[in-house]
């Protein structure tokens, strides 16, 4: 007895003398976890350094994504707009539908490797990851719920704090650790093992149809849908109208350049089988009818991209192909992954 | 056992909180305390929202929102040595008596020049979610186009051809043409001298009506809504650059 009473003094002095400036974390911290970068995929852009991943601040994410009380009347969290079954996209949907009978301006886009992104919203106004869960959040169309409203349900919620101080070691709840939780879930829906992952790893070979579309997307398309993203992250004015009700100039929003009117970042093609409707409300609502915009539809504008002004040329028969290619992009396993599905 | 080794914990915790990790006090290097009381004015008289003003283009407004951030501040010394404090954040707002009270940790000194930044600076714009003063949830960062609002105001004006005759001045914008970042540096009437034992108080006035004036002249008639990054903000924020004055500084 005296002996252990002896010990536990030095480890209160070991402790006293360890601290450090910086934050104390709980004696038993959250546990690491790896992020993995897919063999010949860039590193990522998301600085893991600053909120690094762990499997407590993942299931907080998780929890956080496919909550309610982060919208103003439960009945919006993350995951009504975005759904695995769609790439965390809206399974058939033009635009989503939020708070009050509203509708969102856009087509939601899929969420999957994220980490790799730089900007977000396709009008890029979002500079980073944490803060993009902010918008959806606030905006009166969609979740309408104000930040400090959100953080003290958290705060007087009997299952958060611990979970809280299980991923951050302190049962401190601000904007930060809420959005740096959200962040860590989402880090995780890596979308890397579709049929062209597995081809590209020698695990599998293209069929004839899948084959001559690859050559195809990589003749015509892949200026814009670069691999192994199946985008290059830019602002492109891909030759639709501008939509009378909604008027949205897309990037223009942002920079205020008229040189950047009706452009919008383009999407991946990562399971985009699973994710029509197309363009940025969704106005076109199906995979071969967007194939005929490029081949007929664009509109020239004083904005309209060069790649895409002079249209691209596709015959039926290299519209099959190619629809044969970008199926081979659809990611069955991530779409089923029960490790980001709603916990239960 | 199990009980004195949750004593210990509980003991052990206790201590490394309130006293184990203050960061930095050793050597003294920041030890004297400078001390910022801000006074805001509308129309030369104390700021008071819900009273009608009127600005230098005989326009009438009513405040009822008067906030900004003020970081990065700086010092400089009777040498002309400069001293920055990187890490200081502060939103201050007319309607919370407590951030009008701003405190530094200096160096003992005798200083004769006081600068900061009206705004947050660019790095903090672009680095993710910031906690304290520069929390989202202080309603001063526009989600849908990732920045802070550097300086709000907001009012009510019979020249406002807004609904509810609404004025609202949310200016923000940190890069490229559309940067409202704007340095102040003031002279102060005398010496502020804090040592260990002797707090230094500046007194600074913010003026709302300078808003209004400088450069390029606001008046509510022609814009009474501004509530993004772009050259508007921008002349506004150059405007309200000059909000500040240093009415005295007393050393004790």
């Amino acid at each position: 007895m005296r002996n252990s009473g002896i010990i536990y003094t030095l480890g209160f002095l070991l402790l006293l003398v360890a601290c450090s400036k910086k934050e104390q974390q709980a004696p038993a911290g959250p546990t690491p976890v790896k992020f993995d970068v897919p063999a010949g995929w860039p590193q990522p852009t998301y600085n893991f350094a600053d909120n690094p991943l762990t499997k407590e601040g993942i299931v907080l994410g998780r929890k956080l994504f496919y909550d309610g009380i982060l919208s103003q009347d439960g009945n919006f969290p993350c995951a009504s707009c975005h759904q695995q079954v769609a790439a965390f996209g809206t399974f058939d949907h033009d635009l989503s539908h939020g708070f009050n009978n509203q509708h969102t301006l856009r087509n939601t886009p899929p969420l999957q490797n994220l980490a790799w992104m730089k900007e977000f919203h396709m009008d890029g106004g979002i500079n980073h990851l944490d803060l993009q869960p902010l918008a959806p959040i606030t905006a009166p169309n969609e979740m309408a719920e104000t930040l400090d409203n959100v953080l003290g349900k958290l705060r007087k919620s009997t299952v958060y704090p611990s979970l809280f101080r299980a991923a951050f070691g302190y049962e401190t709840i601000n904007t930060r650790r809420m959005t740096q939780a959200l962040s860590q879930f989402m880090l995780t829906m890596v979308s890397a093992n579709s049929k062209y992952d597995q081809v590209k790893r020698g695990q599998a070979t293209f069929s004839l149809p899948e084959s001559l579309g690859y050559d195809i997307f990589k003749a015509k398309c892949a200026a814009c849908h670069t691999e192994p993203l199946f985008t290059n992250l830019s602002y492109r004015n891909t030759g639709f109208n501008m939509e009378p009700v909604l008027r949205d100039s897309g990037r223009m929003r942002i920079t205020r350049l008229p040189a950047d009117s009706l452009k919008f970042k383009v999407p991946s093609l990562r399971n985009v089988m699973v994710t029509q409707p197309y363009a940025h409300d969704g106005r076109v609502f199906d995979i071969l009818a967007m194939l005929e915009h490029y081949n007929s539809g664009v509109v020239n504008g004083p904005t309209t991209d060069p790649l895409v002004r002079n249209k691209i040329p596709l015959s039926n028969f290299e519209k099959g192909q190619l629809v044969a290619f970008m199926s081979a992009l659809t990611d069955t396993a991530f779409l089923r992954n029960k490790a980001l599905s709603e916990p239960q | 056992m199990v009980k004195i080794r949750c004593l210990w914990a509980t003991v052990g915790l206790a201590i490394m909180t309130l006293a184990g990790c203050q960061p930095e006090l050793e050597g003294n290097v920041n030890a004297a305390t400078l001390r910022l009381n801000i006074t805001h004015q509308a129309g030369g008289k104390p700021m008071a929202p819900g009273t009608p003003v009127t600005n230098p283009h005989g326009e009438t407004y009513t405040l009822s929102i008067f906030n900004y951030y003020l970081s990065n501040f700086y010092l400089v010394d009777t040498r002309g040595t400069r001293y920055d404090f990187k890490d200081s954040y502060f939103l201050v707002k007319e309607s919370e008596t407590a951030s009008k009270l701003i405190e530094l940790k200096v160096p003992a000194g005798r200083y004769t020049k006081l600068g900061f930044l009206i705004g947050v600076d660019s790095i903090r714009n672009v680095s993710g979610v910031q906690t304290g003063a520069l929390d989202p949830s202080e309603g001063m960062f526009w989600t849908w186009s990732s920045g802070y609002i550097m300086a709000k105001m907001e009012a009510t004006s019979p020249n406002s051809n807004q609904p509810a005759q609404k004025v609202e001045y949310h200016i923000g914008g940190f890069s490229g043409a559309n940067n409202t970042l704007q340095w102040v540096e003031l002279d102060l009437p005398s010496a502020a001298e804090p040592t260990g034992t002797a707090i230094s108080t500046v007194a600074l006035g913010a003026e709302a009506n300078e808003w209004f004036t400088g450069a390029v002249p606001l008046r509510i008639a022609d814009h009474a809504n501004i509530t993004s990054p772009g050259p508007l903000a921008v002349q506004v924020a150059a405007n309200y650059a000059n909000m500040f004055a240093v009415t005295g500084v007393t050393n004790q």
